[in-house]
């Protein structure tokens, strides 16, 4: 009876040891990931046939090019890097009728009888990186995506002119209330370190790349947000406010651990 | 006069050298391009809004300590008003812009508005009163007493707010904008309103979840604060709060959500929503007993 309930106290003890060194010790990576962030680390490092090395201008480590306005890309969502080089490979929807060579039975497609069935898929062009993303296979956007997002990244912040960051700090945290703007922070996270997929992290951005962003946002040279969120704010920004944020949000000091 | 030995001035000279930190180069200065103007904004409009003072105003004396006091906890109660929350909501989850934004029931266009007569006769709210309701019946706490400090530092964030606002005056922007100013005009009188919640679920979806979750329940940060509030379910508002009422949360939504885009929604999108939302569980109103609440179930 003694040695029963000895035995059966070590077993429950062993069994709870193991249960706290399990949500002790950090979540194990998959193996295909870790293998994808292999790939993807060649692809972004060597290039590929008509493929540039992505660091030629992102950076060795991501980190992005500040006095040109190349973005960092360490340390992005994953599902946010996905996205962006799809759109950039996305060409625009054909607009007109369309009219099938040979007629067709239509009545077994199942329909989305939704008025939202009109939102298209999002555009993002640029000169220099829609043609990379086109010649992109699916499994490299995967795999760059995941190679980028596991990056660390430490952002320098770098003096600026006191106004004219409080007055970026004022968007930041409160936007345009009589205009109806939202702050930057409510959406893309306390010091706009991202959420998710959706709402990417602008911290340690180049504030050329931010400028340049907020001006296609409002020109609709990029309007693959979701939902129209992004051009409903970008088009009340005037140029002194794009200013502002941008030598705000470049200012910020930022860190993300590599994974 | 004895000369003085080279190697104690040699000594004196490295020590003076190495105390005094070399002069860096100038650090890199923040190089901010000039942007090119795309879109012609609007730059000011005059009398058509009250505009709050800046943060960067507010006075640097003990009077100002609590006025940053007052906006820390307006905008992290959980935080800084912990013993008086229930749930996980700010106060700047709802009073949009830390209480600046129009049509989300700004702190300067209430401010001047109290005292006010109440629902029954002979009744007053007070401002104080009118915070401990939202403590009560919109964060599911205790109202704060009216001598503890977070009460005296929201009505001196609410009463800062207001500097230069007339007092008993009914502000363009106050509560939830009225059906008339929105596009589409009054709304038309049904003796009867039918919300559709099936029809609002499907706005929910391509509307609300990309930020409050397909499951309403809200998206959490890496400390376990929201970053975009939870609509239903425990860590939300309780029956008991205004926005627990279809019309007034229909009014809310549309004058404000999506964030960024008010307005954008139809009177039929916004009532049905507001009905899909409040279709699903939260807390209940604390005035309301169990007793009552089987009574109400039995009917």
């Amino acid at each position: 009876m003694k040695l029963n309930t000895k035995i059966w106290l070590g077993v429950i003890a062993l069994i709870g040891a193991g249960i706290a060194l399990a949500l002790y010790l950090p979540p194990r990576t998959p193996p295909e990931i870790i293998q994808a962030r292999q790939f993807g680390a060649k692809l972004a490092q060597q290039g590929r046939g008509d493929i540039p090395a992505c660091i030629g201008c992102h950076g060795a480590h991501g980190e992005g090019n500040a006095t040109a306005g190349f973005p960092r890309l360490a340390g992005l969502d994953v599902g946010y890097l996905t996205r962006q080089l799809q759109d950039f490979a996305r060409e625009a929807p054909q607009t007109g009728a369309h009219f099938d060579p040979v007629s067709r039975d239509y009545s077994k497609t199942p329909r989305i009888n939704l008025p939202y069935s009109i939102l298209t898929p999002g555009l993002r062009r640029d000169p220099v990186m829609s043609p990379i993303a086109k010649s992109l296979k699916p499994a490299d956007i995967e795999q760059l995506a995941q190679y980028f997002s596991a990056l660390g990244l430490t952002a320098k912040p770098l003096p600026g002119d006191p106004e004219t960051l409080e007055r970026g700090e004022d968007l930041a945290l409160r936007g345009k209330p009589e205009y109806g703007v939202p702050g930057c922070f409510s959406c893309h996270g306390q010091n706009a370190v991202g959420v998710g997929a959706i709402f990417p992290s602008l911290a340690g951005q180049p504030p050329q790349y931010i400028i340049e962003q907020l001006n296609r946002w409002q020109s609709g040279a990029r309007d693959n947000d979701e939902n129209g969120l992004m051009r409903a704010v970008a088009e009340w920004m005037t140029d002194g406010d794009k200013h502002s944020i941008a030598a705000y949000l470049a200012n910020l000091s930022y860190q993300v651990p590599a994974k | 006069m004895k000369p003085v030995h080279t190697g104690w001035l040699l000594l004196l000279g490295a020590t003076v050298a190495l105390a005094v930190p070399k002069a860096d180069a100038p650090d890199a200065y923040l190089n901010v391009p000039a942007a090119g103007n795309i879109v012609a904004v609007p730059v000011s409009t005059p009398g058509d809004v009250f505009l709050p003072p800046p943060i960067i105003d507010i006075p640097q004396d003990k009077a100002g300590d609590m006025i940053k006091l007052g906006r820390l906890i307006f905008t992290d109660t959980p935080r800084y008003a912990r013993r008086f929350t229930g749930n996980a909501l700010s106060c700047s989850n709802c009073h949009l812009s830390e209480g600046r934004k129009p049509g989300a029931a700004p702190l300067w266009a209430a401010w001047g508005m109290y005292p006010m007569p109440g629902n029954q006769p002979g009744e007053v709210w007070s401002f104080e009163a009118r915070i401990q309701g939202c403590f009560r019946y919109s964060q599911n706490g205790q109202g704060p007493q009216l001598d503890s400090p977070e009460m005296t530092a929201l009505v001196a964030y609410a009463q800062w707010l207001s500097t230069g606002a007339p007092a008993r005056t009914e502000l363009a922007g106050r509560g939830m904008f009225q059906q008339e100013t929105l596009a589409g005009g009054a709304p038309t009188p049904a003796s009867k309103p039918v919300y559709s919640v099936s029809h609002g679920q499907k706005v929910y979806q391509f509307q609300c979840a990309a930020c409050h979750g397909a499951d309403g329940l809200g998206v959490t940060r890496k400390d376990n604060s929201y970053q975009f509030p939870p609509l239903w379910g425990q860590a939300s508002y309780g029956g008991g709060s205004p926005l627990a009422q279809v019309p007034k949360l229909a009014l809310f939504v549309r004058a404000n959500m999506p964030l960024g885009r008010g307005g954008s929604l139809s009177e039929t999108d916004a009532n049905d929503v507001a009905a899909y939302i409040l279709s699903k569980p939260r807390p209940s109103d604390p005035r309301i007993g169990w007793r009552q609440r089987w009574r109400e179930a039995r009917k």
